[in-house]
């Protein structure tokens, strides 16, 4: 799991400063600081089960295993990109390894989760998906709608809210007259709230819920309350937020906190190091191939428009 | 594939043909060099013939209409292509197909076949746009008067302005008929006026003593198989090669300053149509028989009154033949055909009393009318080359000299 | 063969497709409730007892988790049909409808397919504006949905079942006042059953029937107004004016190619539709027949719609601002006299 947050927390550096040098385009909503959410609960799925994601979704990525050089690709606007440059940061994802592209609107993958959810339990399969979301999210519609759909079907979801207090600039006291984990009870779920810094207890509440999901007994809500340490998204200066708030947090890094613990448990230094060069050299080679790959072709916008054809 | 099937370019003075009318209609299977329709040109009427093979589609322009040149008029569907559209009152289909929208959602209608329906439909409808319409209306001006210019020869405002600015056409005159020119007629007119405005022509004549070539003529027709027309023309288009081999500074035009000699000699004869004034080409005269100048002749004659002749065999000539002996015609003056040096008159060949050794007796003469154009060569020159013919017609044996 | 209205069509094409693939399940509500409606029409009555409550799938009302799960479903490869009860719902799901159904596809870079179907009842019914809407222009606007209009039965079952066989999310829009059997008023008194062949058959996209042949006047028009114009057509018949009426079938993919080809033959076009004027599926119409067909027309194309307001509810008010029959025939003599 080290090895995991520590490729999202580098790739996210390294993608900063491209874009910065102009080579990734748009924007980009960066995840550093809530790297245990994403890895604590995708170490608790199967690689055949799915997540939904959000316009924050470089760490879910690579957390369920999108490879980081398709990943990077996309971000450069390359045909080899996971979604052939037509998704770009805000929607990532590769369905071949169970991420589904990200859904930008908040709230958005709500719904489509509880639709996934009631496919696998209409296959007979014992698949289960993860739901990300933020603070923000549960104020839309679409989270009462789907939360309460999955709830009253039992369907197999895990609901992930990462509360990282700040709904782009607004914070929660602003927003939210309930807790999040307390409105698991409007739907008869379990609903609970987890250190979302800190990987092992993100992953064991994960493995609870996902256990209870493929039993058949429904979803769960898990709130991982986390932070990001940079702005919601680049150009924020996060001004909006106290210092001391950002500091505070900041001691509390989750990847910091895995590495105290793993060298008390044990681990030696040099393997942390080794662990470290090596997603340094995997985010080096991402960024090559992305740099020596081709832009697709300007006629390539019209593809992929409709499902095409017709299946018997 | 479409084979677009065009106006040729067939050395027109004028950039515009009329088609007179259509041989074939859309759906009919054509093959290679069959003839799709007629067209009138200011040189001749003639046949465009299929250049592939297939269904004849698309007819853009019905009989009548004045295209330009090079304009597609229609369109040849080659084997692979379907020209049917369906109607069908309650589709049904056995396989299920998704056909999904290009993403512009737009027609993929070939346009050619949509105006093949609406001309199945609408036969008389001008292609024109609302504003094209309404000026021409505003100007009191027939469609049918204007040429389109834009696509798929679609009128325009452009093009109404151009025909509004023409001379207005002349108003009624009681006790009279007014028709417009003819493609043929207007071209004639045109190329007279400029060959009498450019060219300072002088026509010097003489009689000639017919005897000897009537009675070459009685021969020819005898001992030469299938020459039972041969005629006084074939006669003199071998005399004209001949003359013009030998004082070839008549076998050359005026140009650019300048005075260009042909080397070869390509004899213009001059025919009446019904048309009007129609000059097929002999090519190289001085260089075949009369046997050979006699089928030549017969089959560009019977061609030039059909309308069937090939744009090549309007063009290039050096020298032209006029022959009005068949009116009882002696002396005239012929106007050169432009842009040539000098054109020969010929008139009848006929009995008359001649003063033979001093004696007055019955003879045949025929009058000789050559008009030159006098910047090319002067009087004397002109006048030793009409004598040549004279000779020559006298005593046809030197021509075998 | 048979003889079924509407709905007994829709209804068997959902049978016959939930046997043929058992990935095909509705989701709506209403629509499995035992001894309930079958859904706002009675459309999928019958449906939950042949095929249980877990392939027919009742929901809260929750129009954006009803077509948002129907998208994550189809995307993890089931093949749903959802409905909500009035087109004018499909605005509750547009952020689904618009933003994730419409763009998934896309945006994964054609990894990822969304196989689902959308079906909504439009039309005017004397049940006010958020009750009566026939919003097929909007949809017909969102690049990725395709968008079936069937008027007939025959039509509705075979377009049903292309629908749930195509690869991408299918939007079916019915006309409330088309489902029954036919004989009332509103629709003209015509026998709205149609032949149904024993076959299985479907009905490709884009392939639009002319349903009258005539060289007068073009008439497209859809559902309601495709039967309001036929019986205009049949009025003026009997004065001589000749009127083809076309019925597009789909909006996406349209047949432009059988439209043309009549606006050949006539030179008029006139579009009938239920929907409001402006920025309507006539507007389109109109707009790419004025460009491939430019040289075909003798007229300016019109397009007769309801007025450019909310749909009023008196029956008075109501008839007024839907076309009815008497409008089209006084706009399509017009047009063939002229006068336009």
């Amino acid at each position: 799991m080290y090895r995991d947050m520590i490729r999202i927390r580098k790739f996210e550096e390294k993608v900063y400063l491209l874009f910065l040098e102009g080579k990734v385009l748009g924007t980009i909503h960066q995840y550093q600081g809530q790297e245990a959410v994403a890895v604590g609960v995708c170490s608790a799925l199967r690689r055949n089960d799915c997540i939904t994601s959000t316009h924050r979704p470089h760490g879910h990525c690579i957390a369920k295993g999108v490879p980081l050089d398709s990943m990077m690709a996309e971000l450069f606007a390359k045909s080899t990109g996971c979604c052939k440059a037509k998704g770009g940061s805000m929607h990532m994802g590769d369905i071949s390894v169970g991420a589904v592209p990200a859904i930008a609107i908040v709230a958005g993958g709500v719904t489509l989760a509880a639709g996934m959810g009631l496919a696998y339990k209409l296959q007979r399969s014992d698949r289960v998906v993860a739901c990300f979301f933020g603070d923000g999210a549960v104020n839309e519609g679409a989270f009462h709608e789907g939360a309460n759909l999955a709830a009253i079907k039992k369907l197999p979801v895990v609901f992930i809210c990462e509360n990282n207090f700040y709904a782009a600039s607004t914070p929660m006291q602003l927003t939210t007259p309930v807790g999040i984990a307390e409105r698991a009870a409007a739907y008869g779920i379990p609903g609970v709230v987890v250190d979302g810094n800190d990987v092992a207890a993100v992953y064991q509440a994960t493995v609870t819920a996902v256990a209870r999901a493929r039993r058949g007994e429904g979803p769960t809500l898990i709130e991982c309350q986390t932070y990001r340490t940079v702005g919601h998204s680049r150009g924020d200066a996060g001004t909006y937020r106290p210092k001391e708030e950002v500091e505070l947090w900041k001691q509390r890094d989750p990847i910091e906190r895995l590495r105290r613990s793993l060298i008390a448990d044990g681990a030696a230094e040099n393997e942390i190091a080794a662990i470290e060069a090596e997603a340094d050299r995997e985010i080096e080679t991402a960024v090559a191939f992305a740099e020596s790959s081709l832009p697709p072709q300007p006629e390539d916008a019209l593809l992929h428009v409709y499902g095409e054809g017709v299946t018997p | 594939m479409a084979v677009e099937v065009l106006i040729p370019n067939a050395g027109q003075t004028s950039g515009e043909a009329t088609i007179l009318r259509w041989l074939k209609k859309p759906g009919d299977a054509v093959k290679v060099g069959e003839a799709l329709l007629e067209i009138e040109t200011d040189k001749a009427a003639m046949e465009v013939e299929a250049a592939a093979a297939g269904v004849l589609q698309s007819v853009r322009y019905e009989a009548g209409a004045v295209v330009p040149v090079l304009t597609t008029v229609a369109v040849i569907a080659t084997a692979g292509e379907s020209a049917a559209l369906p109607t069908h009152v309650e589709a049904r289909e056995a396989l299920p197909r998704s056909t999904p929208a290009g993403p512009n959602g737009g027609a993929k209608t070939d346009s050619r076949d949509l105006l093949t329906i609406m001309r199945a439909h609408r036969p008389n409808r001008t292609l024109a746009s609302p504003l094209a319409r309404t000026l021409a209306a505003n100007a009191g001006l027939e469609l049918a008067a204007v040429i389109g210019s834009g696509p798929r020869g679609r009128i325009m405002k452009r093009d109404v302005q151009a025909v509004s600015m023409r001379p207005p056409l002349p108003t009624a005159e009681p006790g009279s008929r007014w028709s417009p020119f003819s493609v043929t007629r207007r071209t004639i007119a045109e190329r007279m006026a400029a060959s009498w405005r450019e060219a300072p022509q002088v026509t010097l004549t003489t009689e000639a003593d017919a005897e000897a070539l009537a009675h070459l003529r009685a021969q020819f027709q005898n001992d030469l198989p299938d020459a039972g027309d041969l005629s006084y023309t074939d006669l003199f288009v071998k005399i004209t090669a001949a003359a013009l081999r030998e004082q070839p500074y008549l076998n050359a035009r005026v140009e650019d300053e300048g005075i260009r000699l042909f080397d070869a000699i390509h004899i213009g004869l001059a025919v009446d149509t019904e048309r009007g004034l129609i000059v097929p080409v002999i090519r190289d005269a001085d260089r075949k028989g009369v046997a050979q100048i006699v089928r030549e002749r017969r089959d560009l004659a019977e061609r030039a009154r059909g309308g069937k002749l090939r744009p090549d065999e309007l063009s290039g000539g050096t020298f032209t033949l006029t022959n009005l002996g068949a009116f009882e015609i002696d002396a005239f003056t012929p106007i050169i055909n432009p842009p040539e040096g000098a054109v020969l008159g010929v008139g009848r060949v006929v009995k008359k009393p001649v003063v033979r050794d001093d004696e007055l007796r019955p003879g045949m003469t025929v009058a000789l009318s050559l008009t030159f154009d006098h910047r090319l060569v002067d009087g004397g020159p002109a006048a030793r080359f009409l004598q040549r013919i004279k000779t020559l017609v006298e005593k046809p044996h030197l021509l075998i000299a | 063969m048979k003889r079924l209205s509407i709905a007994e069509a829709l209804r068997e094409a959902m049978r016959e497709e939930m046997l043929r693939d058992e990935r095909v399940f509705l989701i709506g509500e209403d629509i499995g409730i035992p001894q309930g409606f079958g859904g706002a029409f009675t459309v999928t009555l019958g449906l939950s007892d042949e095929f249980g409550h877990e392939r027919v799938v009742d929901t809260p009302i929750s129009e954006k988790a009803i077509v948002g799960a129907a998208v994550g479903a189809a995307m993890m490869g089931m093949r749903p049909i959802a409905d909500v009860q009035y087109s004018d719902f499909l605005f509750c799901a547009a952020d689904e409808i618009i933003n994730q159904a419409a763009k998934m596809t896309y945006m994964s870079g054609g990894t990822v397919k969304v196989p689902m179907v959308l079906r909504a009842p439009v039309g005017a019914t004397n049940r006010g504006a958020q009750h009566a809407q026939s919003p097929e222009g909007f949809f017909m606007h969102v690049p990725g949905w395709k968008v079936a209009v069937p008027a007939t039965a025959y039509d509705a079952k075979g377009l049903l079942k292309t629908a749930v066989r195509d690869e991408g999310p299918v939007l079916i829009f019915e006309h409330k006042r088309l489902y029954g059997k036919g004989g009332r008023k509103e629709a003209g008194g015509l026998d709205l059953t149609s032949g149904i062949p024993d076959e299985d058959y479907c009905i490709p996209f884009g392939q639009a029937v002319v349903r009258r042949e005539g060289a007068d006047l073009t008439i497209v028009a859809t559902l309601l107004m495709m039967h309001r114009s036929l019986a205009a057509a049949d009025l003026l018949a009997q004065e001589g004016i000749n009127i083809e009426v076309i019925d597009p079938r789909t909006l996406v993919p349209f047949d432009n190619e059988t439209m043309l080809a009549s606006v050949a033959k006539t030179g008029k076009l006139l579009i009938v539709e239920e929907d409001n004027l402006t920025g309507g599926w006539g507007a389109e119409v109109a707009a790419r027949v004025a460009d491939s067909g430019f040289d075909l027309l003798d007229a300016p194309i019109k397009r007769l719609a309801s007025y450019d307001v909310p749909m009023p509810f008196a029956p008075v008010l109501e008839n007024f601002v839907v076309p009815s029959v008497d409008r089209i025939i006084e706009l399509a003599r017009a047009m063939v006299k002229g006068k336009v």
